[in-house]
């Protein structure tokens, strides 16, 4: 067993050494996901939607002659784990970049991303702190603040919904969301009846909802990013009468037909990816494309393009260079769906879509708030 | 260098916190999983008193420790009521009300959120935020808390703790305080696993209540076993190497989508094997 | 009104986690093992009659075969790892870390298998809702409650009333004297195993109909279970039950007077200033 250990260090010690080395001719990012735990199936179609881009820019020629490879690490959701990781990726490898994933785990990286001068893409996370979390994050998604004060103002003036109750996640979006809609929807003259939390990664919201349904609401918010297929049927099983209204979670593949979630309005962050990637996904992974995929595939083609730029003119390719370019080109996407930079984060326009016959189908379209 | 210098603060913040659980369980033989909620306590405090500038770190350690000393012998107390296998389940409890307070109390905590931008460590008046001085100051603070090990253990009282585990009757007999000797050896146990939350939180500089969970517990309980129970040894061995196997593995090249859970796997693998080949850990005695 | 109906839920809910409780009790108190692993045996449940399921097998077959594939699948976590286990004099502690480890293997072992994904029973058979009034109740719910309580029963009837009850409780008083009385304790734990697996597969088999499928959510109920068993009083069936049911029903009725986000923690307080009062456990063994 002594063995075991001194290989193991050994083996440490070999491959920190010998990695520097290695990094010759090829571009590696980073990306530290939530690859295993309760949130996995996020982190895998995460990964998925990278994969997915870098398969397409290396096979167009990489960047500028050089191929790209992605180093995914595992944070499980986990702060800490997220601080080891970004670690072993600047101390094993030559990166410029990497792309993260959940609020919490981004948030513990971006003071190590400041002082490392990293740049972190974070593609899906939306709590409020991120915005000014660090000069090198960028977030390359609205915050929640954003989808709620449109949520609100749709709901209370053209739903016509006076009172609302939430459902959230006790987690870091979760409250960021509560506490957004809530003084959004007081600030339209609403009133906010009752809170109740979900534990992370829950599946049984009968007790809440039973709450909630005393009080008698006229809408629900629910700011939850898993069990969104669950929350529709339990639901439907208890014969609420209230309106549930979300997020951009709700576009979730596991809800596409599901006839629960009729009924259901929501705000939708507009974010496209070119013609035959979702076919190509699906054949690929045999899963279908969901927001968050495409999330990260945009935002390695957003890494992808600012690295091209800082090649051509001839820099070194690091956070602060990559940064810069990223600021200059300032606008990416598709004219009809474009995501601009003004400021560490990105604006996007926002629809209004509804769930009718089990298919969300887009109502109306507003743009971002700021 | 730096991922080297970072995993050996880790493992040295992981010995201290380790030493709290192999005093009750290896020691004494309170079979405890609250140490990590105490180790939160610990990381909270200090978070919290220096990321307000209230205090400096050695400071905020010191309020740290005598918090989680007083917290670990309130914790303790009911494992004298209760008989060991019933026990380990209050201890549960407790745990599970620590992750729920942590997660809560959103005031003192953070809640969710979490604590973030905790400055690194001052010690006499000196900065501390390059890994190597870190890890100097961890592997000082390290140092200390073996020395203290070694000396308690060492002594007649350590002797009386070893005793306790045997036969708790002929101490008593002995005309020994058995409350005192639990008492104190809870004491004992809370301030390593406070002052180690407090390293922890300035090492990472972002906490939140997922680091401190029953998984958490566990883990200290798995590195006291797997390093070996009841010895010095056992104690620096075990963190080393259970948190030497996650980097080793992570720099395994594994190509394919199935690579997280398969080296969660593995980990599992490991500890099986660990048990069934070398149950009293590499440096322990029976247990 | 709200309060009957969070009444109800807190006791189908907590019929199941009773499921949990009762088996990882009978497992503890017989083996001395404190199973963890337990966890993985309820969640791969599920997951067995979902490939049944989509093999084309009916909604029953399924279920019983599921069932049935949890007991052997206790009985080759017995042969396999416990046995060796006490051979070498294994202590509960080192037992409990190979059972954490054995923990780990299953759930990504299921991961890796099925996805992390939340998956959906590939079924509608049980579909159904009972509505009554305000109250509503969902077939899997209902199903889930009636088997709950017949296995229970079933099992302290067979505790009490029959030879091979009566072994079990001999062997678990005192394997030593069971060696020498040829009761066989090795075959007894088998059994025990066997039954104890195939009960908590009934609690995932239905929680997987009726919440969907995950690898990584076995250990919260796991949690809960545990400290039904042990407030329960470690060997009482009944007490096992009783207190999980009565657990359920505590943190959803809490919810009238308390935030949400105490509820967990506040029916953990509770449990240990009972323990503080009454350290042996609800009921005694029986």
């Amino acid at each position: 067993m002594h063995r075991f250990r001194t290989y193991a260090l050994s083996a440490v010690l070999a491959t920190a050494l010998a990695a520097p080395a290695m990094a010759a001719d090829k571009i590696e990012i980073g990306a530290i996901l939530s690859l295993t735990g309760v949130a996995a199936a996020v982190g895998n179609q995460q990964r998925h939607g990278i994969e997915l881009a870098v398969e397409g820019i290396n096979a167009s020629g990489g960047i500028e002659g050089q191929q790209v490879e992605v180093i995914f690490e595992d944070h499980q959701a986990k702060a800490d784990q997220a601080v080891l990781g970004f670690n072993r990726l600047m101390e094993l490898h030559d990166i410029p970049a990497m792309i993260s994933g959940f609020s919490g785990p981004t948030l513990a990286i971006a003071p190590l991303a400041t002082r490392r001068k990293t740049l972190v893409l974070n593609p899906s996370a939306q709590a409020d702190q991120l915005a000014k979390a660090s000069p090198y994050l960028v977030n390359t998604i609205p915050t929640v603040s954003d989808e709620t004060s449109v949520l609100a103002r749709y709901v209370y003036q053209t739903l016509g919904k006076k009172t609302a109750s939430i459902l959230y996640e006790n987690s870091a979006p979760g409250i960021s969301g509560r506490d957004d809609f809530r003084a959004a929807f007081e600030k339209e003259g609403g009133k906010i009846i009752d809170e109740e939390p979900i534990q992370f990664g829950e599946t049984n919201f009968r007790a809440a909802l039973l709450k909630i349904a005393a009080g008698n609401p006229d809408a629900l918010f629910g700011q939850i990013t898993q069990g969104t297929p669950q929350l529709a049927e339990q639901s439907k099983q208890l014969q609420t009468k209230f309106t549930i209204v979300g997020t951009t979670n709700f576009i979730e593949p596991a809800l596409r037909g599901n006839q629960a979630a009729n009924g259901w309005v929501h705000t939708q962050l507009l974010n496209s990816v070119p013609d035959g990637i979702e076919a190509k996904f699906k054949e690929k992974f045999g899963e279908d494309m969901n927001f968050h995929a495409k999330q990260c595939f945009n935002a390695m083609e957003i890494l992808a393009t600012s690295m091209r730029k800082v090649v051509k003119d001839g820099g070194k390719l690091d956070g602060e260079t990559v940064k810069a370019a990223l600021f200059e080109i300032g606008s990416f996407g598709d004219q009809k769906m474009p995501i601009t930079f003004k400021s560490n984060t990105a604006q996007m326009g926002i629809g209004i879509n509804e769930f009718k016959d089990g298919n969300t189908v887009q109502i109306e379209n507003m743009s971002s708030a700021n | 260098m730096n991922f080297l210098i970072n995993y050996i603060v880790l493992a040295e913040i992981f010995v201290i916190a380790g030493m709290s659980t192999n005093i009750l369980v290896g020691i004494v033989g309170i079979f405890t999983v609250s140490q990590a909620a105490i180790f939160g306590v610990g990381a909270y405090t200090v978070g919290g008193l220096t990321v307000a500038g209230t205090m400096g770190f050695i400071p905020a350690l010191a309020v740290g420790a005598a918090i989680c000393i007083i917290l670990n012998v309130v914790v303790t107390l009911p494992a004298l009521r209760v008989s060991g296998d019933y026990f380990v389940v209050t201890s549960f409890g407790i745990q599970l009300f620590a992750s729920a307070v942590f997660i809560n109390w959103t005031d003192v905590t953070g809640g969710a959120i979490g604590l973030f931008g905790i400055p690194s460590p001052e010690a006499f008046g000196l900065a501390v935020d390059t890994p190597s001085g870190m890890m100097i100051l961890t592997t000082l603070a390290m140092a200390i808390a073996i020395l203290c090990f070694w000396l308690v253990m060492r002594s007649p009282y350590g002797k009386l703790l070893k005793a306790l585990r045997e036969d708790e009757l002929a101490v008593a007999s002995a005309g020994k305080s058995v409350l005192i000797a639990k008492v104190s050896a809870a004491g004992l146990a809370g301030a390593f696993a406070g002052v180690a939350g407090g390293f922890y939180a300035a090492f990472i500089s972002f906490i939140d209540p997922s680091s401190f969970e029953l998984e958490v517990s566990v883990l200290l309980l798995t590195m006291v076993v797997v390093g070996g129970a009841r010895t010095l040894a056992g104690s620096i061995i075990g963190p080393f190497l259970l948190l030497s196997i996650p980097q080793v593995l992570s720099l395994v090249d594994i190509p394919s989508s199935l690579a997280a859970p398969l080296r969660g796997l593995l980990y599992g693998a490991l500890l099986i094997a660990f048990m069934l080949l070398r149950p009293q850990g590499i440096a322990g005695q029976r247990i | 009104m709200l309060a009957l109906q969070l009444l109800i839920n807190g006791i189908l809910t907590g019929s199941g986690v009773g499921l949990v409780a009762v088996s990882f009790g009978m497992i503890y108190s017989c083996t001395r093992v404190f199973h963890v692993a337990h966890a993985g045996t309820y969640t791969i449940s599920a997951y067995f009659v979902w490939s049944l399921l989509l093999l084309g097998l009916p909604d029953v077959v399924a279920i019983v075969a599921g069932i049935l594939l949890c007991g052997a699948f206790g009985i080759f976590i017995q042969v396999a790892l416990y046995e060796p286990l006490a051979k070498r004099n294994a202590s509960q502690l080192v037992v409990l870390i190979a059972s954490l480890g054995l923990l780990a293997v299953i759930q990504n072992l299921i991961a890796m298998i099925f996805t992390p994904n939340i998956l959906r029973m590939p079924s509608t058979m049980l579909g159904g809702v009972l509505n009554a009034g305000s109250i509503a109740v969902t077939t899997p719910q209902l199903l889930l409650f009636i088997l709950a309580v017949l296995t229970v029963a079933a099992l302290i009837f067979v505790s009490r009333n029959t030879v091979f009850g009566k072994r079990i409780r001999a062997v678990s008083n005192n394997p030593g004297l069971g060696v020498i009385t040829m009761l066989r304790p090795r075959l007894v734990y088998i059994y025990v195993m066997g039954i104890a697996s195939a009960v908590v597969g009934i609690t995932g088999i239905f929680n997987g109909y009726d919440l969907g499928l995950q690898p990584y959510n076995g250990t919260l109920i796991l949690l809960t279970a545990t400290v039904a068993t042990i407030a329960g009083g470690i060997g009482s069936i009944a007490g096992g039950f009783l207190v999980a049911v009565g657990l359920s029903v505590l943190q959803n009725l809490s919810l009238l007077v308390i935030d949400g986000r105490w509820s967990v923690a506040i029916t953990f307080v509770l449990f240990i200033v009972f323990m503080l009062f009454r350290p042996q456990g609800l009921m005694r063994a029986r």
